[in-house]
């Protein structure tokens, strides 16, 4: 099916609300019958009904009311929540979420889902019926506010002695022969309607106004001796119409649900309850007391109409009013934060952002031009530039960057599933949600982040009773957090499992061959072997994970983000990993250095220092890989030797060094090590707009990139935590053989 | 102020045209007389059509009156509980 603007924007919307509704849940699950998030779950659904209505996307109203009136009847206590009615309703959130993933390709949906989700919300719609059963399933998670209101029953109930009704059609009532008269003709066949107030919020001004659709709502009160079903028959076959029948002595929790769920923003319902007499004054008040407890104490709201009317026809008192108006200034509240944000096509960005780094590139170049030329004006029209430019390039990379909370809540869902699926007991902890990162880093780190959570759920946590046994705590936790780190985000998946057994993965490695015989292995090593293509270590294979495919794949993706994956776990305590990712992927302060005439750019936020050094570092940065620096021994690298591969000899060393080149260094830090880099020249920072290197140079390590300079040249962009993983993989590896040596040579001694 | 005649059927067949006619001859800044004495079958969309427009010169802060209404009209209008919208329809008063 061709997909146009508007249907995308209800794809897109609809996931937002499909997620809050997951989110919602959740929360319902962990705080029982709350009102406000059963309200949040019922207004989610509520609105992708009403917005599918709009494009007639028939299958989505259908399967969505059924899901609206479970919640509707939670809502009124019809329902008592589950933990199986939160499964049935995560599941039906799925299949909704499916069903609008299907329209860009005309699929409706998997039919025997959709009719076993139907059989089970109608299961329990049909289960309860009796308010009075309206208790949580657990007794010791009962809900406060309800069983309150049951036990007073007195004061409970309103003295109403008609029926109000609360009605907003559809904007398709017209358009299917529906006329509203005959609507009221029905109502006054079983009673009498008393009064009827039009709510003219949503109708549009002339200019706006679609003449064939319905834009009109009433809050009626009839006074009638029909049963309630005989009432709301009369608007049973008007689609995408909002309906509220309120019984005569309905509790003041459903007048307090109904105010509260006022579909229209800033409409005086109250008021107009008393208009209608469905409510009276001092019942208004007892609602509004009751809505006023849970409304957390908030600043005053300014003067508001409807208050002033309540306050001067003395209906209600002032405070009570000032508490009741806090929910419209909320409401009001976030309608100006919707409307501070717009909605942009992130091809758009990405477009912005390429342009920002030609800027870059071409500022640098004009920089430089403007250095050979010795005009004052120039220069400081150059260094103004050079300043808004890099205010522009912060702004623009800002743009991309969002928090990873969104990301990491997905999980609570996943967690809850397979503890749910293992039987065993889970928790999520998270910490530092609102670290923000680049928008295509967060969309591809969540797989990777799923896989490895995936694992430490099947493979970490033990069971409840085997935890028991070890003496921890019964219920198993997880913890996702996220903190930046010169200029990379560290994200860490900690878990208080059974942790990795190094003997156990060695012995496994050797097996599948993945290890030589006699292969010696760092413990980082042997840990890494778990992301070894083909490795996997469970015995059974669960559908969780085990398969053995996938940890390769999330090595992989880490890398290719410029990231790194990092294991470390205490066998019996527990297992953390940490991935460590650049913040943004595109431009970068950088700190330029030659080496034999070329350029080569760091990452700004890793330079720790820069040096020239002593003769006598010169000298011991000769003789060994190493110097002294302030008391603290600091390896080196020569990165000439590094990158040529061409080991060169002492003497030409000294040649060099007696020479004054190579005497610069750089010194480096990622992860508390650091390690110096012997340069050429030091040149200064630049901006560097980081561009992939191509296929050619895929198996290259220690490169990000390259950037081009203002000069035209292109200089490579030097990847510091892959150097350091080297130089310090080469020292374990150095001090292992040396180890081995001398364990032979001692071995030999004692033979001789 | 702004005079226009509506003639005819005002049902949600002819509703499209009659917003046109109002919106193409309601000039800007002024008042709105709607002479609605030729109008002959009507259904709710016309009652929400002049609710509308209620609506709009509310915004404005200029007046709508609806003049000449016919019996057919004015049951209509009290059957869907309208009448106390309109600031301004000669037979209500």
């Amino acid at each position: 099916m061709e997909i146009d603007e508007n249907i995308q924007i209800f794809i897109s919307e609809g996931e937002e609300l499909l997620q809050d509704m997951e989110d919602a849940l959740l929360e319902l699950e962990a705080s029982d019958n709350d009102d406000e998030v059963l309200g949040k779950i019922f207004r989610a659904a509520h609105t992708i009904k009403g917005s599918a209505g709009l494009f007639g996307f028939d299958h989505i109203i259908h399967f969505t009311h059924i899901v609206e009136n479970v919640l509707d009847d939670m809502r009124n206590c019809l329902i008592p929540t589950s933990s199986e009615l939160i499964t049935v309703l995560m599941r039906s959130r799925d299949y909704m979420s499916s069903l609008l993933a299907g329209l860009s390709e005309d699929f409706e949906g998997d039919k025997s889902e959709e009719a076993e989700l139907k059989q089970l919300l109608t299961a329990f719609k049909t289960g309860v019926t009796d308010p009075a059963t309206c208790a949580p399933a657990q007794p010791d998670t009962a809900k406060p506010l309800a069983q309150d209101q049951l036990q007073q029953s007195d004061t409970d109930s309103t003295e109403t002695e008609h029926y109000h009704i609360s009605l907003r059609l559809g904007a398709d009532t017209f358009r299917q022969g529906f006329d509203p008269a005959s609507m009221f003709r029905q109502l006054a066949d079983l009673g009498e309607v008393k009064e009827a107030v039009l709510i003219p919020q949503r109708l549009p001004v002339i200019d706006d106004l679609d003449p064939e659709s319905c834009y009109l709502g009433w809050e009626i009160a009839l006074k009638s001796d029909a049963k309630k079903e005989a009432i709301s028959e009369i608007f049973g076959f008007l689609e995408g119409c909002e309906l509220t029948v309120l019984a005569p002595q309905s509790q003041f929790a459903e007048y307090k649900h109904l105010i509260e769920q006022l579909p229209e923003e800033e409409m005086a319902l109250g008021q107009i309850l008393l208009q209608t007499g469905s409510l009276t004054s001092d019942e208004l008040q007892m609602v509004l007391n009751q809505q006023k407890e849970n409304i957390e104490a908030g600043e005053l709201p300014s003067k508001n109409l409807t208050g002033d009317l309540l306050v001067e026809n003395k209906v209600v008192q002032e405070e009570i009013v000032v508490e009741a108006l806090n929910k419209q200034i909320k409401v009001r509240e976030q309608k100006q934060k919707a409307l501070t944000f717009v909605k942009v096509d992130s091809e758009k960005l990405d477009k912005l952002i390429n342009l920002v780094g030609e800027l870059v590139i071409n500022g640098a170049k004009l920089d430089q031009i403007s250095d050979g030329i010795a005009n004052e004006e120039l220069n400081e029209a150059m260094e103004g530039m050079t300043l808004a430019l890099e205010d522009l390039r912060e702004i623009a990379l800002g743009l991309r960057m969002v928090p990873i909370g969104i990301t990491f809540n997905r999980f609570h869902r996943v967690i809850r599933d397979i503890s749910q699926e293992l039987d065993k007991k889970i928790k999520l902890e998270i910490y530092g949600a609102d670290t923000e990162l680049d928008k295509t880093v967060i969309e591809k780190i969540g797989d990777p982040l799923m896989h490895l959570i995936r694992n430490s759920l099947d493979h970490g946590i033990e069971m409840p009773d085997e935890r028991i046994r070890l003496g921890k705590p019964a219920e198993g936790t997880v913890t996702l957090q996220a903190q930046h780190e010169a200029g990379y985000i560290t994200i860490q998946i900690i878990d208080d499992g059974k942790g990795l057994d190094a003997d156990v993965l060695l012995q496994k490695g050797k097996e599948k061959g993945i290890v030589k015989e006699n292969q010696e292995l760092s413990r980082q090593d042997i840990y890494n072997l778990i992301f070894a293509a083909g490795f996997s270590t469970a015995t059974e294979v669960s559908n969780i994970s085990g398969r053995g495919v996938g940890m390769d794949v999330v090595r992989r993706n880490i890398e290719s983000l410029r990231g790194n994956v990092f294991i470390d776990s205490e066998l019996g305590i527990g297992t953390t990993i940490t991935i460590q990712l650049p913040l943004t992927l595109a431009i970068i302060d950088g700190f330029n250095v030659s080496i034999d005439a070329e350029s080569y750019i760091f990452p700004l936020d890793m330079v720790h220092e820069c040096l020239t050094l002593t003769p006598s570092q010169v000298e011991e940065a000769g003789q060994h890989d190493y110097i002294t620096l302030r008391n603290e021994v600091l390896p080196i690298v020569h990165l000439q030797e590094y990158f040529n591969n061409d080991p060169i000899d002492d003497a030409q060393r000294q040649q060099e060094s007696e020479s004054k080149r190579r005497n610069n260094i750089v010194v480096v830090q990622f992860s508390n090590k650091k390690i110096g880099l012997i340069v050429d020249e030091l040149l200064g920072e630049v901006q560097a707009v980081i561009k992939p290197l191509g296929q050619v140079f895929k198996g290259l390590s220690g490169f990000a990139g390259f950037t081009i300079l203002g000069s035209g040249l292109v200089a490579l962009v030097l990847d510091v935590p892959s150097l350091i993983k080297r130089v310090v993989g080469d020292e374990h590896q150095r001090f292992d053989s040396l180890k081995k040596k001398s364990i032979q040579s001692k071995g030999n001694r004692n033979i001789h | 102020m702004t005079v226009i005649s509506l003639q005819g059927d005002c049902t949600i067949y002819e509703i499209a045209q009659v917003q046109q006619q109002i919106e193409d001859n309601w000039k800007q800044g002024t008042d709105l007389e709607l002479d609605v004495s030729a109008v002959l079958e009507v259904d709710v969309t016309f009652v929400q059509l002049l609710a509308s427009c209620e609506k709009a010169a509310e915004e404005n802060e200029q007046a709508l009156k609806v003049t000449g209404p016919t019996k057919v009209l004015i049951d209509k209008i009290k059957a869907v509980f309208m009448q106390d919208y309109f600031v301004d329809v000669t037979a209500f008063e």
